[in-house]
């Protein structure tokens, strides 16, 4: 006897490839997702990392002239949650250097340098300030 | 019998496909939203190191308009490109504007990132506090002969008439006597020939505490009058005892401040000689609105020229020895003058604004004497020569941002 094939229903052959279809779109998405949740994460850290340089160079700069190299020359700061890099030699994400080769215009560095989930990055800020 | 294929053959496969590309397609642009969220940070700190960098090319500006060193021969405060850190730069353009001001349009770059701000200085005048006890005001004893007339009335700008009481005529840490014909009026009062201290003209023994606490430390007048913060307060001279140690700490300017604005001017001399060759170069006489700084210990005779100057000026004579002596003192002088010491203001000299001596010892016989005529006004005084220094500093007056482009 001459087996009937259904006209309902779909084949294994179907099912399986729709499977396939949607575990690719899945996996694409997975990982889309998580790289999206990565830069959001290093963009919520980075913009952390300007706040608090910005926050330091204006201190810098309303800071008494004469008091800027004393006070402000290898001062270091942390920044919330951020980590250092591995094998900072102090410890902290934040450092300031100011150069007074010239000692009335001084050549003002503000460093933020952390760990992330690919290694170390880090941003910096530079200007010059003068007596005035 | 023909077969007749499902209208459901292959729906599966349809539905996974729309399935799988909205889900891919929510995620990619979940992803696009991050990497712009990335990219705007970026851009941020590009935006935030441009002005930095804007604001590098002004303080450099200012540096060179300090240093009055046009290093690039571009003009003065003018700077061409300078790189700032990797991909960052600044270009500078300073434009001459009234008399010590500069206007300065600094552009700071980074990468594609471009602002540009504008600021306005002007050469700092460092105030000078003026506070005048009489028309003479002397740490040592003071003697007057002949006819000399010392009036402590306030006497307007042109030496014309009286528009106030003034000060006293003289006021001394010591003695005060009104010798010869010599008069002295003052606290509105015409001059008195031979006055006395019951005439209220002159003030002798002069006591330079005022039993006030102005600077509210529990301690009425604890500071010494010399530039220097005696009770560490951080104020310098703010509630003083004593008679001013110099000329600077009598203006409570900083020390070497009016030797360092006669040096820009030219007008520092540290000898006679010097002084005598400047005098005959500008016609004999002294121009105003200048501030003549005389570092030798004997200045005779003194002779400031028939004509007065039209602008005030201030002359300083005064050694770091304190011992500077000036002798017979001729012309005519409108300003304050200054001196360590003083002997013999002579027959035709007219002074108009104020004299300040501060050797506490006598000089000589006589402060002054002959038919000379001292006059307090404090128009005079108040038109003095601003203390603005060729070295000094350049304080920002405005500061906006305008288009980079």
């Amino acid at each position: 006897m001459k087996r009937r094939r259904s006209p309902r229903g779909m084949t294994l052959v179907e099912i399986i490839i729709a499977l396939a279809v949607i575990a690719v779109a899945i996996l694409g998405a997975v990982s889309l997702v998580s790289f999206s949740m990565g830069q959001d994460h290093e963009a919520k850290e980075r913009m952390q990392a300007m706040d608090a340089a910005k926050s330091v160079m204006e201190r810098i700069q309303e800071a008494s002239y004469d008091n800027i190299f004393t006070n402000f020359n290898g001062f270091a700061f942390d920044v919330g949650m951020l980590l250092p890099p591995d094998g900072d030699a102090d410890g902290r994400v934040g450092r300031v250097v100011v150069n007074n080769s010239d000692p009335e215009l001084l050549d003002v560095q503000v460093f933020v340098e952390w760990r992330t989930l690919r290694g170390k990055t880090g941003l910096s800020f530079r200007t010059l300030i003068t007596r005035r | 019998m023909k077969r007749t294929s499902s209208p459901r053959k292959g729906m599966a496969l349809l539905l996974a496909l729309i399935v799988g590309l909205i889900v891919f397609a929510l995620a990619f642009f979940g992803a696009l939203i991050a990497s712009d969220v990335m990219r705007g940070a970026g851009e941020t700190w590009e935006m935030r190191q441009a002005l930095y960098a804007a604001e590098a090319g002004v303080n450099k500006s200012i540096r060179e308009l300090t240093l009055s060193t046009d290093a690039n021969g571009d003009g003065l405060g003018t700077l061409p490109t300078t790189p700032m850190g990797t991909n960052g730069s600044f270009t500078v353009v300073a434009t001459a504007g009234g008399v010590g001001e500069y206007t300065i349009r600094s552009l700071g770059q980074m990468n594609d990132s471009r602002r540009r701000i504008e600021v306005v200085v002007r050469q700092g005048l460092i105030p000078v506090s003026l506070d005048f006890r009489a028309a003479i005001t002397a740490n040592g004893p003071v003697t007057t002969l002949g006819g000399i007339t010392v009036d402590g009335r306030d006497w307007d700008y042109n030496n014309s008439s009286v528009v106030g009481g003034g000060v006293w005529g003289i006021s001394s840490r010591s003695t005060i006597a009104v010798n010869g014909s010599s008069s002295v009026g003052g606290n509105g009062r015409a001059p008195v020939r031979n006055a006395t201290g019951g005439d209220n003209v002159f003030e002798a023994s002069a006591d330079w505490s005022d039993g006030i606490d102005q600077d509210s430390d529990g301690s009425p007048d604890e500071e010494a009058f010399d530039g220097i913060d005696n009770d560490g307060d951080g104020q310098v001279d703010e509630d003083t005892s004593d008679f001013p140690a110099g000329p600077d700490v009598f203006l409570k300017i900083p020390g070497g401040t009016l030797q360092s604005v006669a040096q820009s001017m030219g007008t520092y001399f540290t000898s006679q000689a010097q002084l005598d060759a400047y005098r005959t170069a500008n016609g004999g006489s002294l121009p105003g609105g200048k501030v003549y700084y005389l570092d030798f210990s004997v200045c005779q005779p003194m002779d400031f020229g028939a004509t007065m100057n039209t602008t005030p000026s201030i002359l300083v004579h005064h050694t770091s020895a304190g011992n500077a002596k000036m002798k017979n003192v001729h012309g005519q002088f409108k300003g304050l003058l200054m001196v360590d010491g003083m002997e013999h203001i002579n027959a035709n000299t007219t002074i108009l604004g104020a004299i300040v001596s501060f050797t506490p010892s006598s000089v000589g016989n006589a402060y002054g004497n002959g038919g000379a005529t001292v006059r307090f006004s404090s128009a005079v005084l108040g038109g003095l020569p601003p203390m603005m220094l060729s070295g000094g500093a350049w304080p920002i007056r405005s500061w906006r941002e305008i288009p980079a482009n």
